[in-house]
């Protein structure tokens, strides 16, 4: 009894220690990425004693399901990611993220990054999430081997992917892979097309509802012109059910049975560590005949992950510090060397693929979020799912421009000029 | 008033009130509050992360009656209802059989059968991800090899297919636990009656077909059962194969409503579909029960 009261009393002695403790998820859950958020936490925690940061990494798709039940039984972390676009504003609207306006107004901590990095953490003027991942943007990656086998040159125009499309098929491989079961990468080809054929005005108006419908004559030719790529045999067998997750969309490029594929520019960090990196270049996604779009816009996001503040956050400030941690010199740094690009301005890159995907984010005009990012999640999804049938070959194009309008009508309302 | 002497046939209340009260309670809290809340969910609009949600009656449910994926969900279900029973049943029956005449030396085969059972259905998804693969899989190469390519198939990714094909890895899946449930049956026929068979000159593959099954109907029954309900609210595989793709063909009543609430944000709307799953299973289990009640009276 005697020992235990003075073990209290010797406790109430020790000089207050104040400790406060913030969560951190991320879903950079492979290859080097809990490395690369840990080292930075860790100096971050060094430098600040006192501070705790619980670090959770989560896979990508499971991550999705659990920051909505986290948000929506008012639990979220600290930090959290997101891909910016439509979700987040559901998350601005919901009063669920702080805006960060006068955390990176303070030391030019805005100017460190490339302007076209915030477009999507935007709304009403104020920014809601800082870029820290890769930026990413969707190119046609092609086997050289394969091309120098067959004589063929890097396409820029439609008319000349089809020719490529026609000799690969006579030779037995298959032009392009494609992982359908997730349904993200074939709208890829769609939301590009569109861009291509109608410019990013035709997008922006239809989605902003400012006079433009996707019912409009450039979204029913963006779904002709694919629909007819994919009649053509152009993807690979089984393209509708491929799972990309698990490296069924890669496995037949490194085996030889497929050329090329249109995906985003992490995938070199995947051809990096299965040590295929070598054998892959990239180029644009080419101009289309009659079309009015900028060649140099590009499909992707320059910034990936944006890490927001919830505002349930009970250390808002230091929570801000340990974001400016994940992105300060040394992380950055660590990301160039893992073959990342980071959305900060003047990077000198080492990588020849790297710069010239560099090269190509900074030359373009436009940068287009991926559709099932940017639009609300219903019609992120129904836009998911009529890209698969459009590909199934069990809907038209005018049938899936009829449906995304019908439901961006009642969910955005009418488009007004 | 003198306290009656105790009668074990007739517990009492306050005896029955401290066995059952914390099962009770749990259940209560965990299963039938959350079923009250989900039906109370269903008469709102709400996207799962907003502070209020909207209130709008029976919306849901008449969108419901119109929502051709959900009745195509339905119909996805009742189809592997129908596949699972069809081949759980007698394959899983066959196995105990055979596994109960067989005596000890097929004791081993008890043990391999029912590897199936015990991986993780995860495990299982990755496994036959790879064996179904179009272009890599096992089953098309040995198809090739054996100069069958025409057999080969989008096993997953065919539209036409892709039901079948998961609802046949289901019953690979499930077979093993209803081997061992027939199994168990099996061993509680008294050995009594097979002597007194034998004495009779009842060949034995008459003694399984008109004694053994005939009474094990309680066993046929309850699997019939299991397997109705299980059927209709099946998730695990459907999800990790093909996430209800392509286009939907795979889709059942548990993935459609999954999708709802965590891709489409609309939790009001999957609440509305797990409340149908719930009156469908709940009337499909009665219905059962019913037509099979004549077969229980042995």
């Amino acid at each position: 009894m005697a020992a235990l009261a003075l073990a209290v009393t010797g406790m109430a002695a020790l000089p207050a220690h104040a400790e406060s403790t913030i969560t951190l998820w991320h879903i950079q859950s492979t290859g080097t990425g809990p490395k690369l958020i840990q080292d930075a936490v860790d100096r971050f925690m060094a430098d600040n004693p006192g501070v705790k940061v619980v670090v959770s990494p989560i896979a990508n798709d499971a991550y999705k399901d659990k920051i909505k039940v986290a948000l929506g039984a008012n639990s979220a972390p600290c930090i959290f990611p997101s891909w910016g676009g439509g979700p987040l504003a559901t998350y601005v609207k919901a009063g669920q993220v702080i805006d960060l306006n006068s955390y990176v107004a303070a030391n030019n901590y805005k100017a460190r990054f490339l302007p076209a990095s915030w477009s999507n953490v935007t709304f009403n003027d104020k920014i809601y999430g800082i870029p820290v991942e890769n930026s990413s943007v969707a190119v046609i990656w092609y086997s050289k081997s394969l091309f120098k086998k067959y004589n063929l040159s890097t396409p820029t125009t439609w008319t000349q992917l089809l020719k490529v499309v026609a000799v690969l098929k006579s030779k037995g491989v298959a032009p392009f892979t494609m992982g359908g079961k997730a349904k993200w990468p074939e709208i890829m080809w769609y939301d590009y097309l569109v861009d291509r054929v109608g410019g990013s005005a035709a997008f922006n108006a239809a989605a902003l509802r400012t006079g433009g419908k996707f019912t409009d004559p450039t979204f029913v030719r963006a779904g002709q012109l694919l629909q007819d790529l994919v009649k053509m045999g152009a993807f690979i067998n089984g393209y509708n059910g491929i799972d990309y997750d698990t490296a069924g969309m890669r496995a037949p490029l490194y085996a030889g049975k497929a050329a090329m594929e249109l995906m985003g520019t992490w995938e070199y960090s995947s051809f990096l560590s299965d040590n295929m990196a070598s054998d892959f270049g990239f180029f644009p996604f080419p101009t289309v005949p009659g079309g009015v779009g900028d060649p140099t816009d590009v499909l992707g996001t320059v910034g990936d992950n944006y890490y927001s503040i919830s505002s349930s956050c009970a250390d808002k400030a230091n929570a801000f510090k340990v974001i400016q941690y994940l992105i300060d010199d040394t992380s950055v740094k660590a990301r160039i060397a893992d073959g990342r690009i980071p959305p900060v301005a003047g990077v000198k890159l080492t990588d020849p693929n790297n710069v010239n995907i560099y090269n190509l984010l900074s030359k373009a005009n436009g940068v287009q979020l991926w559709w099932d990012q940017y639009l609300p999640p219903d019609l992120a999804q129904l836009h998911l799912d009529e890209t698969q049938a459009l590909f199934g070959l069990s809907e038209s194009p005018t049938g899936m421009a009829t449906k995304q309008e019908a439901l961006a009508s009642k969910l955005l309302g009418a488009s007004k000029k | 008033m003198k306290r009656k002497p105790y009668d074990p046939l007739k517990p009492r209340i306050t005896t029955l009130l401290w066995m059952l009260g914390p099962a009770v309670v749990m259940l209560s809290v965990y299963l039938i509050w959350p079923i009250f809340q989900t039906l109370k969910l269903s008469l709102y609009d709400w996207n799962g992360i907003d502070r209020k949600a909207k209130a709008i009656g029976f919306g849901n449910w008449v969108e419901l009656f119109h929502d051709h994926i959900f009745w195509l969900s339905v119909k996805n279900s009742f189809i592997l209802l129908f596949i699972s029973a069809l081949v759980e049943i007698p394959i899983g029956l066959g196995l105990a059989i055979l596994i109960f005449r067989g005596g000890k030396r097929f004791r081993i085969f008890k043990f391999g059968y029912f590897f199936p059972f015990l991986m993780s259905t995860v495990g299982i998804s990755i496994l036959f991800k790879q064996i179904f693969d179009t272009n890599f899989g096992l089953i098309n190469q040995v198809l090739g090899i054996l100069h069958l390519s025409g057999l080969e198939q989008d096993w997953l990714g065919n539209k036409h297919l892709a039901i079948y094909t998961v609802a046949l890895l289901i019953c690979w899946q499930y077979i093993p636990f209803y081997m061992l449930l027939f199994l168990a049956a099996l061993n509680g026929i008294s050995p009594d009656i097979e002597e007194a068979a034998a004495i009779d000159g009842a060949a034995s593959w008459k003694f399984t077909r008109y004694i053994q099954i005939p009474l094990i109907r309680g066993a046929m029954i309850t699997a019939l059962l299991l397997i109705v309900i299980g059927s209709l609210k099946y998730f695990d595989l459907i999800w990790v194969l093909t996430n209800g793709g392509p286009e939907f063909s795979t889709s059942v009543m548990a993935s459609y409503l999954y999708t709802l609430a965590f891709k489409n944000y609309r939790v009001g709307y999957a609440s509305t579909v797990a409340g149908a799953l719930f009156f469908i299973v709940f009337i499909t289990a009665i219905s059962i029960g019913r037509i099979t009640k004549r077969f229980r009276e042995v």
